[in-house]
């Protein structure tokens, strides 16, 4: 009897702890699928760039080492355009957007979470309401005004639309009103000015936040052909998406070295990924876009 | 160093619709110890705040060591404040959360800045004077062990001390204490009570100390001022509130536990009745007006059931449950004559165990109360002065 009874126990320990075993080699399972469609086209672009342009499309995902062309590529995508200076003015371009943004949305942000004035709430519906504005609607006018100043072709013209980020905004107010307001009476006791609440004890705070802001800016403009797009057309002023563009028509067919020229450009983006992953992550959860 | 006297005159706040502060007027002496007293959303704490210069009053003037600081920023008001929540700088180490009223207050903007100021030049005298002062007074209050420590690694009662330090560096005239002590657990509270007296006394500062907790008030202050609703209700010492409350809201949120409040009407020559029997007690109210008499737990006398003691009148209470507080007994009853209210004695544990003893009925209990101890209130809530008289069970012998 007791021995029958220990049986029958063991079986019910037992029965639960495989089901979620099992449940969660499924949801591994299709993680693993949706991470290899994620994936496919970036070993696709690296497969391309290291061999032979012949093979490319007759047997993409076969790596002959015999037929290796990585060198040929990548020096044909490095002497064909002057791929150093399309990221260097994607670099320059990515920084003076991000410090700009995070200047005006940081001190925007603080007035709207923490001080009390009139035509606050008017001004921070005007934020949602600039949020919901796509990118492409003012993107015409501002063309025009540029032009009228004559300013295209500039890396003022590149930066100038994203100087103001309602997004960084309305993502700084909402981490800023979490703030203790007993804090900020404090150092108001203790005789902070404003500036100094922003800088020594808000901002520390938020560096998360800003963190994350800062990486989806770096990735969102360094990304970014549309406006380079419509506001260049000279090759010194060219981003690095821009001029891979560029790079495409010249070069037709030839997929090897526009792969490598590809693989080059995106390249700085997956190391500040896997250094910032954790902050990739946070941003994603944080913001809530995508 | 002493204390400012603070004088707060005609002060006036509302929000919107609702008046949270009408017409405070409160003048507290240099070197007081002055508690503002009042249940939560009573405007203690906004008074607090207009008396630092952090919420702007709607009208009303405020004078801290005979000048007008209603035009300075709070930082230029020679005051410093203790959080309910300590309000200490969470990234910054104990030592620079000490330091940062004296760095904001004798340093230049540039050499306060984070990476250029250390090289602005002929400041290193002031920054040896800071950190010496900041060494005297964690020293002061013993904290010096962890002043390389941040905030989040601290204690309550650590971080409560670390706020302390932090009003105390500039040595404010008045210090201004917003429930400094109800973050704490029960016992720390009891201790911190004690010390906080004692610091004050030290420092002969001026202290205003906001809190809802009416035991704090009772033992720590020179005075209090009890606030109800957005008024002053009454400004006087623990025992004055406490023996001659002005108004029945105080004479409830005074006191552990909580007065006996019952009804009473008035009789010919203004003789109070209560419980359907005229007491010893004769007030200036005129015959038939409404009354309330209030009766501290600790002045009931409680005897056995069979006889009463020393009461000008005496009652059967019945026994609904008992309180041991060790030394103390709380009953509470009801009486006969108004079983509807409910009824509290407070007395020693010894005559407890007495009455007990006694034999007779174990929920049954002879109940006396003390006319000379009544504190009469008319139907608006106010104090009446009274006054013991003879009188006898029958109303026609008032003299």
């Amino acid at each position: 009897m007791t021995s029958a009874k220990l049986d029958v126990s063991t079986q019910e320990l037992r029965a639960p702890s495989l089901a979620p075993s099992l449940a969660a080699a499924v949801r591994h399972g299709l993680l693993l699928i949706f991470a290899a469609i994620i994936l496919l086209p970036f070993a696709w672009m690296i497969l391309a760039a290291v061999k032979d342009p012949s093979d490319i499309f007759s047997d993409p995902f076969s790596l002959d080492p015999a037929k290796l062309r990585a060198v040929e590529n990548f020096s044909k995508a490095l002497t064909a355009a002057p791929m150093g200076l399309f990221m260097l003015n994607s670099l320059i371009v990515v920084v003076g957007v991000l410090s700009v943004q995070l200047i005006t949305s940081v001190a925007a942000a603080y007035a709207l979470a923490q001080l009390k004035f009139r035509g606050q709430t008017l001004l921070f519906g005007l934020v949602l309401f600039a949020l919901c504005i796509p990118v492409q609607v003012p993107a015409l006018p501002m063309y025009i005004a540029l032009a009228k100043l004559g300013l295209l072709n500039s890396y003022f013209a590149l930066m100038f639309p994203w100087f103001f980020s309602a997004f960084a905004i309305f993502l700084f107010r909402q981490h800023f009103r979490t703030y203790p307001q007993e804090i900020i009476n404090a150092a108001r006791i203790d005789g902070f000015t404003e500036i100094e609440i922003v800088l020594r004890l808000i901002v520390p705070s938020a560096l998360p936040a800003i963190a994350a802001f800062s990486v989806f800016s770096v990735t969102a403009h360094w990304n970014d052909l549309y406006w380079p797009l419509i506001v260049v057309n000279v090759t010194e002023k060219m981003t690095a998406p821009l001029g891979l563009l560029n790079f495409q028509s010249a070069e037709g067919v030839s997929y090897g070295p526009l792969m490598a020229a590809a693989t080059i450009i995106t390249s700085p983006l997956v190391c500040v990924f896997l250094l910032a992953r954790r902050y990739f992550v946070e941003g994603v959860t944080m913001t809530g876009v995508k | 160093m002493t204390g400012s006297a603070v004088r707060i005159s005609k002060i006036a706040k509302g929000y919107g619709a609702s008046r949270v502060l009408r017409d405070i007027d409160l003048a507290v002496d240099a070197g007081e110890f002055m508690t503002i007293v009042g249940p939560s959303g009573c405007g203690k704490s906004t008074l607090l705040k207009i008396l630092a210069g952090l919420d702007q009053p709607d009208g009303g003037s405020i004078e801290i060591g005979g000048e007008s600081v209603n035009q300075l920023r709070p930082s230029q008001r020679n005051i410093a404040m203790v959080f309910q929540s300590y309000a200490l700088y969470p990234h910054m180490r104990v030592r620079d959360n000490l330091a940062m009223p004296l760095i904001m207050a004798d340093l230049p903007f540039v050499a306060r800045m984070p990476v250029i100021g250390p090289l602005v030049p002929g400041m290193s005298a002031k920054r040896r004077q800071i950190s010496s002062t900041v060494r005297d007074v964690s020293k002061s209050l013993g904290i010096e062990a962890l002043l390389e420590r941040k905030p989040s690694e601290l204690s309550g009662g650590q971080r409560q001390r670390v706020a302390l330090g932090r009003a105390m560096v500039r040595q404010p005239g008045v210090f201004l204490m917003d429930e400094p002590l109800s973050n704490l657990d029960a016992a720390l509270r009891t201790q911190v009570r004690t010390e906080l007296v004692q610091l004050q006394k030290r420092l002969n500062a001026t202290f205003l100390y906001v809190t809802h907790d009416q035991v704090e008030a009772m033992t720590m202050s020179d005075r209090i001022a009890v606030m109800m609703d957005g008024r002053i209700v009454q400004v006087a010492t623990p025992a004055e509130i406490y023996a001659a409350p002005a108004d029945i809201r105080v004479a409830r949120f005074i006191g552990s536990p909580p007065i006996n409040i019952l009804p009473a009407n008035i009789g010919e020559a203004g003789i109070v009745g209560l419980l359907g029997e005229s007491q010893n007690l004769r007030t200036a109210l005129r015959a038939g007006e409404k009354a309330q008499v209030g009766i501290r737990p600790a002045d009931v006398t409680v005897a056995a059931h069979t006889r009463a003691r020393g009461a000008s009148s005496s009652h059967e209470g019945r026994l609904l449950h008992t309180e041991n507080l060790g030394n103390e007994i709380i009953l509470h009853l009801t009486l006969a004559g108004d079983r509807q209210v409910p009824f509290t004695a407070r007395l020693p544990q010894r005559e407890w165990a007495t009455i007990q003893a006694s034999g007779g009925n174990p929920n049954l209990v002879q109940v006396g109360l003390p006319a000379e101890r009544f504190l009469v209130f008319n139907a608006a809530g106010r104090l009446i002065p009274s006054k013991g008289v003879q009188v006898s069970k029958r109303l026609e012998a008032v003299s």
